[in-house]
C-alpha cells in the first residue's frame, strides 16, 4: 500500500480521489494548494503526488518544478482535463511521471498509483 | 474542476464534428452488419470492431466532458456490440435499436452544436449534463434485451486487433543486436499510442524524453515542434542511435501510459525497401501492420529534432522514397488543416475571379497599343497564368467529395424500404466525385425526393416483383461522375419504369393538357409532365413520398444552380433520374450572344446547338414561327423579344433547353464561348426576372447571364392554344 498526496483546490475532486485511494487500501494525504503540497511532502514524505495543475496562487507546475527541486526522486502525477495537452507537456519536461484526465477514470488512478509507487 | 474551465467552444466544435464523424462510421458498421445478418452471414469482425470502436470513442469523449447521458447511451451500446465481437449474436431487435440510439445521438449532437452556437461551453455542458429520458429509455431497452456478458468497461489494449504484435520486429530487431553486438547503432523506433489516448502529444514527449535518456535522437516524425505545437496523431517514429538493445528500449517504452505498440527495428533493415519499387518504399519488413498505411518512410525530409546539428549522416533525405512524396504528413487530417469561413473562400473566389478578368483587359489593352514590346507581354502572360492557378486554387478549397451527401442515404433508404414494407439494395458509386459546397447544398433535397421516389413508387412490392420474375429486392443504384465542367449523379433504379399512360391521364385530369393534345404528344414529353406542379401518379399516399412537394420543386431546385434534371424510363425495367449540374456556382461556361450592341451570356450547360438563320424564312405553326432542329419543330424567339429590345437583323438562333423545354433564340451575332465569373445581381437590382446574374468580361464590357430556364417558363406557357 503507497502513501499517496492529494492536491487540488477543489474539495471535491479532492474527495473523490481521496475516498477511491482510501477504498483501495491506500494512505492518503490531502493538500489544497501548492504551498501546502510542499510542506505535507517535506513532512510525510508520500510515494506519489497526484498534483492538480490549474489551483490559485501556485498553479500545479510551479508547485511540481519546486517539488522536484525539493526532492529529485519525487514521483507526481497531474491531474489534468482535456484541452491542457501544452500545460501537461511543461509538467513532463518538469519531470511529471505520468498525468490522469478528468473526469477520473477510477481504474486509470489506481493503475498509475501501482505503475508509480509499487 | 468547477472553478476552471478547460474546454474551449473549438474544443466542443472539434469533440461535435468528430462526434458526427463516429456516428456515421458507425451507421456505416450497422449497416453492414444488418446486410450480413440478412444474407444469413456472421458478420465481418473487422466491421464488428469497427461499430464497437466508434461507440467506445464516442462514450470516451461525451464522457469527458460531461454529457452524461450520451455517455450512458453509448456505453451501451458498446456493451451491445462487445457482445457481439464475443460472438454473442445479436437480435435484429436489438439492431433496430442500436439504429434508434444512434439516431438520438445524431439529433442530440445536432442540437448541442446549436446550442454550442448560441450559448457557449457553458451552455453546452449545462444543456448536456441535463436528464434525457429518451436516452434513459434506450440504455434501458438496450440493457434490457441487450445479450452482452459483460458489465464494466473493458478497455480493449492489446487484444485489439488493429494493435498486432510487432512480432516480426522483434525477431529483426533481436537479430540485429545478435550480429552488432552491443555497440552503438541506429534504430527504427515506432510507437503506437492508445486510440483512446486521451494526450498524445504529451505521451510522445514522453516517449522522446525517455529515448533521449538511452540514446541520441537523430529525428523524429512528428518533430519535437510538432510535437510541442500537439501534432501528433496515434503513431511516433524515431530514428535513434543508441548502445542500448531492443528489448531494454522496449520495456522503457512501454512503461509510459497509453503506449500499446513499440516496434524497434535496426536501421539497415529499415532501409532495405528503400529504392526497390515504389509500392515496398517504406514498408518495414515484418513490419506488422504499423507502417502499411503510410507509405512513407519514416526518415524522409522533415521532423529533424531541433539541436541536432547539420553532420548526421541521414539515408533517406529528400530525393528517396517516391512512393510518399505528395503525400500529407503523417498527423492527420485534423492537425494539418486550418478551418475557413465559407464567406472568406467566396471572397478569395470572387477575387481571383476579378484578377482573371483584368489580366484579360490587361492583354487586350496591351495588344490595342501595339507596344511591340515582348517583355511586357510576357510579364502579363505570366501573370495571367498565375491567376489562372490562383483561381484554380481556390476553386479547390471550395470543392467537398460527395461522400459527404451520400452518406446518409444508405440508412434512409434502409429506413424507407422498410416503413414501405419493400427490400431494397442501394449502390452508391462515384462517392468520391468533388463539387463545390454550395452547389451541394442545394441538391441534397433534390436527392432525396428522388430517392425516396425511387423507393416508393420505383421499385414494385418483393411479391409483385417475384410475380415478374425479378429478385424480390430492388436495386438502386446512386452514381455521381465527372464529364469536363459537369458532375453528373444519376438515380437509377431496375422497378416498374414510368406508367406512361397514367401520366398521359394525369395530365388531362389535371387539366396540364387536352385529351387531343395529349393524344399527340411523344412518351418522353408525356414523362415530363411529372415535373409539372402538382403533379402526382400514386394512387396511394404512403407514410413517408406523402404529398406536398412535388418534383417540379426539385427540378427548380436544380436548375436553380445551374443544373438540369431529366428522366428516363423504360416500362417494366426501371426509371433513371439524371441530374447534371455545374462543378461549381462561381464560374459557367456560357456562350456570349449579341443583341444589337448589348452582349448577353447563355450557360453553355443549357445551349443544345446554334444555327445560321433567316428569320423571315422560318415556317409557322399556329402563326408563331419554328425552327426545325432535325424534324422537331422548336419555337423561334427573337432574344429581343424576351428582353423587351428594339427590334434588330437576326442571323443566328440559339438552341435552348431546360426542363424538358426549348426554345430557339434569335441572336444578332455570336461572340464564342468563355468561362464567366458569375456576379450577383442582388445587391443593386433585386432579383431580375430572366436574369441569373452578370459578369465583366475581357474589355470591362459588362454582360448579363440568362436565366434560360426562367425564360422558357415565359415563352412557352403563353400559347394556350
Amino acid at each position: 500500500m503507497a502513501k499517496v498526496l492529494v492536491v487540488d483546490d477543489a474539495a471535491f475532486m479532492r474527495t473523490r480521489l481521496s475516498n477511491l485511494l482510501r477504498q483501495a487500501g491506500h494512505e492518503v494525504l490531502e493538500a489544497n494548494n501548492g504551498f501546502q503540497a510542499l510542506e505535507v511532502y517535506e513532512d510525510q514524505k508520500p510515494d506519489l503526488v497526484f498534483m492538480d495543475i490549474t489551483m490559485p496562487e501556485m498553479d500545479g507546475i510551479e508547485a511540481l518544478k519546486r517539488l522536484r527541486a525539493l526532492d529529485p526522486e519525487a514521483r507526481v502525477v497531474m491531474c489534468t482535463a482535456l484541452g491542457q495537452q501544452s500545460m501537461v507537456i511543461e509538467a513532463v519536461k518538469s519531470g511529471a511521471k505520468d498525468f490522469i484526465v478528468k473526469p477520473f477514470q477510477p481504474e486509470r488512478v489506481l493503475q498509475a498509483v501501482e505503475k508509480w509507487a509499487p | 474542476m468547477s472553478d476552471t474551465f478547460p474546454f474551449t467552444e473549438d474544443d466542443f466544435a472539434v469533440l461535435l464534428a468528430e462526434g458526427e464523424e463516429l456516428v456515421a462510421a458507425l451507421e456505416a458498421a450497422l449497416l453492414a452488419m444488418e446486410t450480413s445478418f440478412r444474407q444469413g452471414q456472421v458478420p465481418d469482425p473487422e466491421v464488428v470492431a469497427a461499430a464497437f470502436r466508434a461507440a467506445h470513442t464516442l462514450k470516451g469523449s461525451s464522457a469527458a466532458v460531461g454529457l452524461r447521458a450520451l455517455s450512458a447511451l453509448t456505453h451501451a451500446m458498446e456493451s451491445v456490440l462487445d457482445g457481439v465481437r464475443h460472438g454473442d449474436g445479436l437480435t435484429g431487435g436489438e439492431l433496430e435499436l442500436l439504429f434508434r440510439a444512434l439516431d438520438h445521438i445524431r439529433g442530440q449532437l445536432v442540437r448541442l452544436s446549436e446550442v454550442l452556437g448560441e450559448g457557449g461551453p457553458e451552455a453546452l455542458v449545462r444543456v448536456g449534463g441535463e436528464e434525457d429520458p429518451r436516452a434513459g429509455e434506450l440504455v434501458h431497452l438496450l440493457t434490457g434485451a441487450g445479450s452482452a456478458p459483460g458489465e464494466g468497461d473493458r478497455l480493449p489494449v492489446s487484444a485489439q486487433r488493429d494493435h498486432v504484435p510487432p512480432e516480426g520486429g522483434d525477431h529483426l530487431a533481436a537479430e540485429g543486436d545478435r550480429l552488432r553486438g552491443t555497440s552503438e547503432r541506429v534504430l527504427q523506433v515506432e510507437v503506437r499510442f492508445h486510440e483512446q489516448c486521451p494526450m498524445p502529444a504529451v505521451r510522445a514527449y514522453q516517449v522522446v524524453m525517455a529515448l533521449e535518456d538511452v540514446g541520441e535522437i537523430l529525428e523524429s516524425d512528428p518533430s519535437l515542434e510538432e510535437i510541442e505545437g500537439e501534432q501528433v496523431d496515434r503513431v511516433l517514429r524515431v530514428i535513434l542511435e543508441t548502445a542500448l538493445p531492443a528489448d531494454q528500449i522496449r520495456a522503457r517504452l512501454a512503461r509510459i501510459s497509453d503506449v500499446v505498440g513499440v516496434m524497434v527495428d535496426a536501421r539497415e533493415e529499415a532501409a532495405v525497401g528503400r529504392g526497390g519499387p515504389p509500392g515496398e518504399a517504406g514498408r518495414l519488413p515484418g513490419g506488422g501492420g504499423l507502417l502499411g498505411g503510410y507509405g512513407r518512410p519514416a526518415s524522409e525530409g522533415r521532423g529533424r529534432v531541433p539541436g541536432e546539428g547539420g553532420g548526421v549522416p541521414r539515408e533517406g533525405g529528400a530525393g528517396s522514397g517516391g512512393a510518399g512524396l505528395g503525400i500529407p504528413p503523417g498527423a492527420g487530417g485534423l492537425s494539418r488543416s486550418v478551418r475557413v469561413d465559407v464567406r472568406i473562400l467566396d471572397e478569395l473566389m470572387n477575387l481571383a475571379g476579378e484578377l482573371v478578368i483584368q489580366r484579360t483587359r490587361l492583354g487586350r489593352l496591351l495588344s490595342d497599343a501595339q507596344l511591340q514590346d515582348d517583355d511586357l507581354e510576357r510579364a502579363v502572360e505570366d501573370i495571367g497564368r498565375v491567376a489562372a492557378q490562383l483561381q484554380e486554387q481556390v476553386m479547390k478549397t471550395r470543392m467537398v467529395p460527395l461522400e459527404n451527401l451520400f452518406r446518409r442515404f444508405p440508412r434512409m433508404v434502409r429506413d424507407l424500404a422498410a416503413a414501405a414494407g419493400k427490400e431494397v439494395n442501394l449502390v452508391v458509386r462515384g462517392e468520391r466525385t468533388e463539387l463545390d459546397r454550395a452547389v451541394m447544398e442545394e441538391i441534397g433535397d433534390p436527392l432525396v425526393h428522388i430517392l425516396r421516389n425511387a423507393v416508393d413508387h420505383g421499385l414494385e412490392s418483393p411479391a409483385e416483383r417475384e410475380a415478374v420474375g425479378k429478385p424480390r429486392a430492388g436495386t438502386i443504384v446512386l452514381e455521381a461522375q465527372h464529364e469536363e465542367n459537369y458532375v453528373l449523379i444519376s438515380v437509377r433504379d431496375d422497378g416498374r419504369g414510368i406508367d406512361v399512360e397514367r401520366v398521359r391521364g394525369k395530365a388531362i385530369a389535371a387539366g396540364l393538357v387536352s385529351a387531343d393534345e395529349a393524344r399527340e404528344l411523344a412518351d418522353p414529353d408525356v414523362i415530363n409532365f411529372i415535373f409539372a406542379p402538382g403533379f402526382s401518379t400514386s394512387d396511394r399516399v404512403t407514410e413517408v413520398s406523402g404529398r406536398g412537394v412535388g418534383l417540379d420543386v426539385v427540378r427548380r431546385n436544380v436548375q436553380r444552380v445551374g443544373g438540369t434534371l431529366e428522366v428516363d424510363s423504360r416500362p417494366g425495367q426501371g426509371a433513371e433520374f439524371r441530374m447534371r449540374l455545374p462543378l461549381t456556382l462561381a464560374i459557367i461556361r456560357c456562350l456570349l450572344c449579341q443583341w444589337g450592341d448589348e452582349i448577353y451570356a447563355l450557360p453553355l450547360g443549357h445551349v443544345d446547338e446554334v444555327a445560321e438563320v433567316d428569320p423571315e424564312g422560318l415556317p409557322t405553326v399556329y402563326q408563331k414561327k419554328v425552327l426545325l432542329v432535325r424534324g422537331n419543330a422548336v419555337p423561334f424567339v427573337p432574344l429581343g423579344d424576351v428582353l423587351g429590345s428594339e427590334p434588330a437583323a437576326i442571323e443566328f438562333a440559339v438552341v435552348v433547353r431546360a426542363a424538358g423545354r426549348q426554345a430557339a433564340l434569335g441572336v444578332t451575332g455570336l461572340l464564342g464561348d468563355q468561362e464567366v465569373v458569375v456576379k450577383d445581381l442582388g445587391a443593386w437590382l433585386g432579383n431580375v426576372r430572366g436574369m441569373a446574374g452578370a459578369t465583366i468580361l475581357g474589355d470591362g464590357r459588362v454582360a448579363l447571364i440568362l436565366d434560360v430556364a426562367a425564360v422558357l417558363r415565359r415563352r412557352t406557357r403563353a400559347p394556350a392554344a
